[in-house]
């Protein structure tokens, strides 16, 4: 029980507002770099058994590029969008986690009718500007088809953080602890999952 | 022939007890001739002068023909001619303090010190009396009453003296030099300390404490007022309490000092004063309903007033402090301000009732406004309403939503506002505390459609611009 307890504090650690933010970004730089790593690896890999003929990156990497198909790329890109929007409502919603900079700041337009509406929006717009390009990243990695299905997946495992984040803006300033962790759950392993072809292909080609 | 002779005696008889009557007696008086008596006397009227009718003949003559009287005078006046061996005494004035500036309260004691070396049988009595110099003044005036020596009154050196004891300034509006002298009659003649010794000391004589003259300065010191110590309470009254001006006035020469307290109305005119003498380190007080200071048409005014001081000579004027302000007379009586959330959870978004209640029983078109006040929102107007003229107490409700979203999770007051004043003198009620507003934020609950609305929506748009995206830049 206390073991458990302990964990459970733990975790509580892990979401507040610097180390939460901090791992999401940790993720996501250490996918970025996952990527690069594979790619390199695979570059010199190549280079190595090419018998000295020349090979290009770009070329070579036009040659490892294979679409994962369109519903997967939709549903990916969606995804991407839907971590930046979960992120934003858990973290930037309501004043728990940063009591200077959220959305509560400006109340009269966050408890307007549309309130929550606009703040989706406008989180979505610049998300879906990053996520845009981020699919294509996953055309160089060999991804099976359960996996694939798990990726996809995560859509509505973060439709459920977003709706639990909504939820405790609504009973702001009280809020719903376990919902949180859930919330926080749903979104850091949906992030993790996202990423994990690009950590799994970056294992692969280093071990 | 006898007869004849008779006739003409009788008839000149009768002329000569005729031309007798019909003259007048030399030196009779020329006016009124009641209280002397006549006679006639070879045929002379003569009459007799008592000394009543002289005295009152000298006034007229003195009056009618001053040139004449004067020498009747002089055939009157009869020379004295003092004896050879006598000698004219010497008097100077002794004053002991050695201090020459006075105040005008002091109390001067100054003596006349006399030496008269005339032999008894020579001496005459000696009349003396006490002259004063006063300020900006040419001329001498006397003090105090006339001191008398005898001829006996000398000691074995022959001198003797006499005293004034005497406080001459007190009255004076003036300060600067004032000079003393004494003059004296011996029978003789009339001298003065000043002058009969100007051959022998043609620049007076000043020896010690004796004087020929005696100069003094007098001085003065301007009375006091501590501006800090002016207060009048209370300082919030009706116009007919007894509201008091208090102030302590000091005077370092104690002179009385005369204290003129003016009011001023909120137009900046003197509304009314009042004046007392008083003595130096006396609180004053001026007791506004005695003076009669304020009538009802001043109610609801703010006035000032300051003081305006002065001993005689000196005058000063404090700084002008305000009060009182003035309660206006009462013209309704208000009770019980309540505010009543919509429901007990004191949200933002709710519905206020505030409630007065109003007994008006004079004026017509009383209006009532409500104002509530938050940190973010002080004193803000919600409503207002007016009511007429009634003897029933009424029950004013003001249903509002007097809060925004920025207000929540702070505490709110609020007052009335009122066309009249109250049985306080008020136009308003003080600050009434509403208790906490709730720190909700979000009115909706989960459950309304309008947050499914505002979830669903950015949810389906991110679906579909991950299709969009794909088939934009994925094929």
């Amino acid at each position: 029980m206390i073991i458990i307890d302990q964990a459970y504090s733990l975790l509580t650690n892990i979401y507040s507002n610097q180390v939460g933010t901090g791992l999401f970004l940790f993720l996501l730089l250490m996918g970025l770099g996952s990527h690069r790593l594979y790619i390199r690896k695979v570059y010199e890999m190549v280079v190595q058994t090419s018998n000295g003929s020349q090979i290009s990156k770009k070329g070579l990497l036009d040659n490892m590029f294979k679409p994962q198909g369109s519903i997967f790329s939709a549903t990916i890109i969606s995804a991407w969008i839907l971590v930046f929007v979960a992120f934003a409502y858990y973290y930037f919603l309501t004043s728990h986690f940063f009591p200077s900079y959220n959305y509560f700041r400006v109340e009269s337009l966050a408890s307007s009718p549309l309130g929550f509406l606009f703040f989706g929006i406008m989180v979505s717009i610049p998300s879906g500007l990053v996520s845009a390009f981020l699919p294509k990243a996953y055309c160089y990695y060999e991804i099976s088809r359960e996996m694939k299905i798990l990726m996809m997946s995560t859509i509505p495992v973060l439709m459920t953080s977003i709706f639990i984040s909504a939820y405790q803006g609504t009973i702001f300033p009280h809020y719903n602890l376990e919902l949180r962790t859930m919330a926080f759950l749903a979104l850091f392993a949906s992030q993790v999952t996202l990423l994990w072809p690009i950590y799994k292909g970056a294992w692969e080609v280093t071990r | 022939m006898k007869i004849s002779k008779l006739i003409i005696f009788l008839i000149i008889f009768i002329y000569l007890i005729v031309c007798a009557y019909g003259a007048d007696g030399p030196g009779g008086p020329s006016g009124n001739n009641a209280g002397s008596s006549g006679s006639s006397s070879g045929g002379k009227h003569i009459v007799k002068l008592n000394l009543d009718d002289m005295v009152e003949n000298a006034k007229k003559w003195k009056q009618q023909d001053p040139d004449k009287f004067d020498e009747f005078k002089e055939l009157l006046h009869i020379p004295f001619i003092p004896p050879n061996e006598y000698k004219t005494p010497t008097v100077f004035i002794y004053y002991p303090e050695n201090e020459t500036e006075i105040s005008r309260n002091d109390k001067l004691t100054i003596y006349a010190s006399i030496a008269n070396d005339n032999p008894a049988e020579v001496r005459s009595d000696l009349y003396l009396w006490l002259e004063v110099k006063k300020p900006n003044s040419n001329n001498f005036t006397r003090i105090d009453s006339q001191r008398v020596v005898l001829t006996n009154e000398y000691n074995e050196r022959n001198a003797s003296s006499r005293c004034w004891s005497c406080t001459p300034f007190d009255d004076s509006g003036e300060i600067g030099n004032v000079s003393f002298r004494i003059g004296f009659n011996d029978m003789h003649h009339t001298y003065y300390t000043d002058t009969m010794y100007s051959k022998r000391y043609p620049d007076g004589y000043h020896k010690g404490n004796f004087h020929n003259e005696l100069e003094l300065e007098l001085i003065n010191f301007p009375p006091e007022l501590d501006d800090g110590n002016m207060k009048v309470s209370p300082s919030l009254a009706r116009y007919n309490d007894p509201i008091k001006y208090q102030v302590q006035v000091v005077d370092a020469d104690e002179d009385l000092i005369n204290v003129t307290l003016h009011v001023i109305d909120d137009q900046g005119r003197e509304h009314d004063n009042a004046t007392q003498m008083v003595k130096s380190g006396t609180n004053l007080t001026f007791i506004a309903n005695e003076y009669g200071f304020f009538a009802e048409d001043d109610s609801g005014k703010n006035f000032s007033y300051y003081y305006s001081y002065d001993d005689g000579v000196a005058s000063k004027t404090s700084t002008n402090k305000t009060g009182p302000q003035l309660l206006s007379s009462p013209k309704i009586w208000v009770s019980n301000p309540t505010a009543v959330p919509e429901d007990k959870n004191n949200y933002w978004w709710q519905n206020y009732r505030f409630h007065l209640k109003v007994k008006n029983p004079d004026m017509d078109n009383l209006t009532i406004e409500l104002y509530t006040n938050t940190p973010n929102h002080p004193e803000k107007f919600q409503k207002s309403t007016t009511i007429d003229a009634s003897e029933e107490l009424k029950e004013v409700s003001f249903d509002v939503k007097p809060f925004d979203v920025s207000d929540a999770d702070h505490n709110f007051s609020y007052y009335f506002k009122y066309s009249a004043p109250d049985q306080d003198s008020r136009y308003y009620t003080p600050f009434v505390f509403g208790g906490a507003i709730n720190p909700k934020i979000i009115k909706y609950p989960m459950s309304s459609p309008i947050i499914w609305i505002n979830v669903v929506i950015p949810l389906l748009i991110v679906l579909m611009a991950g299709i969009l995206i794909e088939r934009r830049f994925y094929r």
